[in-house]
């Protein structure tokens, strides 16, 4: 019993520790190839409030916050989430998207600050 | 109003159900109360810090500081939690006996009570920036409609300290002999889906940017953004489109904290003293 428990823990043990090393080589560099789309958030409005995206590439949203509050950038299917500071920008990187029309809200005001985000 | 309520309803929720978590997990350890509240208050006190210098900690690190901020900081607590479960495994069950001989329920020692304080910390320090800056963004509006928000903010945190409460009485209905048990499924699937969280950070910011593609979408069925998901994304870190690096982290941690549990377990039958 001993033996085989030992035997199972050293494979876990393994597969553990690749998992960790998968982790390890971290790069922040981006190719210079991927697009980068600028949405400007003025007086709790996205402009351009509609923005157009290739189909299956991925992208960088730049998001650039003019009012002096904080905004929270949220737009599921796009799976962002980031909160950008009063006068301040943030990039995200977004994943390939399928086509579609995905909504980007200011999760602080979701109800009346919405843009979207049109993959084609 | 209700708006306001939901909002920061839903930043709370999770610290919310950590803090319920880890007072049941501590019930019965002298000082658990004071350790717990010293969880909050520091995470509170650090979600102003981090609301303050949000501008600066974004466009740290070309942009992905606040990725990495909060991977950093989840990463702390998945290990916080992982050396908690090892602890008690190797710990617990002469504790128990020891505890139950005078009538108390299964708890942890004070040494792993400072691992949990920082976890609750670290939950309330993540969402917590975000409603700091929410009723910042409040404060500075005008008057009468600010005066409602903040009334449903109110509500929202009073609802997130019943979210605690729940989460408690309902883990300490358990009987004793089984509390051990749950509680350290608990704390392992807790801890594997905030590794999974750890990763989605990572990738927001372009950090890592392999083994992306997405496992599934159950978004239509339950979405980790609706109050139901948010809990389950909490409690056994759900996700309605992970990708398949998120899985792995998530199996992985999972298996490394049970692993561990199994190896450092002490040999049965061979009851230690207790010190």
């Amino acid at each position: 019993m001993n033996v085989k428990w030992n035997a199972a823990s050293r494979q876990m043990l393994i597969a553990a520790a690749v998992a960790g090393l998968c982790i390890l080589p971290l790069h922040l560099a981006q190719a210079d190839d991927i697009a980068t789309i600028v949405i400007t958030l003025k007086n709790d409005a996205f402009t351009p409030a509609e923005v157009k995206v290739a189909a299956g590439k991925p992208f960088v949203l730049k998001v650039i916050n003019q009012d002096a509050t904080a905004a929270e950038i949220e737009a599921k299917d796009l799976k962002v989430e980031k909160v950008v500071a009063g006068n301040s920008e943030i990039v995200v990187n977004v994943k390939p998207l399928t086509a579609g029309r995905y909504l980007l809200v200011n999760e602080y005001k979701e109800e009346t600050v919405k843009g979207f985000v049109v993959v084609e | 109003m209700l708006a306001a309520l939901i909002i920061v309803f839903r930043e709370v929720i999770e610290a919310g159900l950590i803090v319920g978590i880890v007072a049941a997990v501590t019930r019965g350890v002298a000082g658990h109360g004071w350790w717990i509240s010293g969880g909050v208050l520091s995470g509170m006190a650090g979600s102003c810090v981090v609301a303050a210098f949000i501008g600066v900690i974004a466009s740290a690190f070309a942009g992905s500081g606040s990725e990495l901020f909060n991977a950093g900081i989840l990463g702390v607590a998945v290990v916080m939690l992982a050396w908690h479960n090892v602890w008690m495994a190797r710990h617990g069950r002469e504790m128990a006996a020891d505890l139950k001989q005078k009538g108390q329920a299964v708890a942890s020692g004070t040494a792993s009570l400072f691992a949990l304080a920082l976890v609750i910390a670290v939950a309330v320090l993540r969402e917590g920036s975000e409603v700091v800056l929410f009723l910042f963004g409040i404060a500075v509006s005008d008057g009468g409609t600010g005066r409602a928000l903040l009334a449903g903010s109110l509500a929202g945190f009073a609802l997130g300290g019943l979210v605690s409460a729940l989460t408690y009485y309902g883990l300490v209905k358990i009987p004793t002999r089984y509390l051990f048990a749950v509680t350290s499924a608990l704390i392992a699937f807790l801890a594997a889906g905030m590794a999974a969280q750890a990763i989605a950070f990572l990738e927001q910011g372009g950090i890592i940017e392999f083994l992306g593609s997405t496992v599934w979408n159950s978004s239509a069925i339950l979405s980790d953004k609706s109050i139901p998901g948010r809990i389950l994304h909490t409690l056994i870190g759900y996700s309605d489109r992970p990708s398949q690096l998120q899985l792995l982290a998530y199996i992985a941690t999972l298996a490394a904290i049970f692993l561990l549990m199994r190896v450092m377990a002490p040999v049965a039958n061979h009851r230690a003293k207790p010190a």
